[in-house]
């Protein structure tokens, strides 16, 4: 179970299975206030990120 | 968004009212509102992002709509309907708790509304939508639109450029 700051999500089709742990910026480096939480994701995956890879957007969401 | 970056969408369920009954309830309004129109700064809000929100008359039980949007997620139909559901919802009025309103969205975007409402009457997607919401919960998070990009976590209706300086930090970091 991911902590509450951890979340875990599934890698790509094909990938490893290794974890990695995406490393927070550095809260000089942010523009406003508006990031109030970096999210520390451990994906599952493959460990080297292809910058050729869609950037995924999770977004929580209900209608009302 | 989607338009401007190569980004994958990942919609998650999120119960904001997950007391209501089946049958909605009838919605006050909110202080502020007047003559069709919501209040600031919501109002404001959806007319800088080109969205039409009239106050609706029923607050609906999304849990139909919720496992309906997953249905077309894994149809590769997530943005679509979701834009569907919500216009018809904040546009044009219409009781997303009701089976019926659904399936006519679900016509909207070409998906099979047949299998959809079997899929609705079965509960095929509740463990799913379930799964989402407990984890949005584990994760703090307590209200909605939240989004993550990257690994930058925002609440709320921003305006484009705070989208826009997420994906420039995300991008930062690949390089």
């Amino acid at each position: 179970m991911a902590l509450p700051n951890q979340a875990s999500f599934p890698g790509p089709p094909g990938g490893s299975s290794g974890r990695r742990q995406i490393p927070l910026i550095n809260s000089q480096q942010r523009p406003n206030n508006v990031f109030s939480q970096e999210f520390t994701m451990v994906e599952q995956g493959s460990h080297t990120h292809d910058p050729s890879d869609p950037v995924r957007v999770i977004v929580w969401y209900d209608y009302i | 968004m989607a338009q401007d970056y190569d980004i994958s969408i990942v919609g998650q369920a999120y119960l904001l009212r997950p007391d209501t009954p089946k049958e909605g309830i009838v919605r006050q309004p909110r202080p502020g509102e007047s003559d069709g129109l919501l209040s600031e700064p919501l109002r404001s809000q959806a007319s800088d992002a080109n969205l039409i929100m009239r106050p609706p008359r029923v607050t609906p039980n999304t849990m139909y709509v919720l496992e309906a949007t997953e249905h077309a997620q894994q149809h590769g139909k997530f943005l679509e309907f979701h834009h569907a559901a919500y216009q018809a919802y904040w546009d044009e009025g219409k009781d997303l708790g009701d089976l019926a309103v659904i399936e006519e969205v679900a016509q909207s975007v070409d998906l099979d509304s047949a299998d959809l409402i079997k899929k609705l009457e079965s509960n095929f997607y509740t463990p799913t939508v379930m799964e989402q919401y407990q984890q949005a919960l584990q994760y703090g998070i307590r209200g909605i639109p939240t989004f993550v990009v990257g690994n930058l976590m925002f609440t709320g209706a921003h305006p484009y450029d705070i989208f826009q300086s997420a994906m420039q930090r995300v991008l930062d970091t690949q390089d």
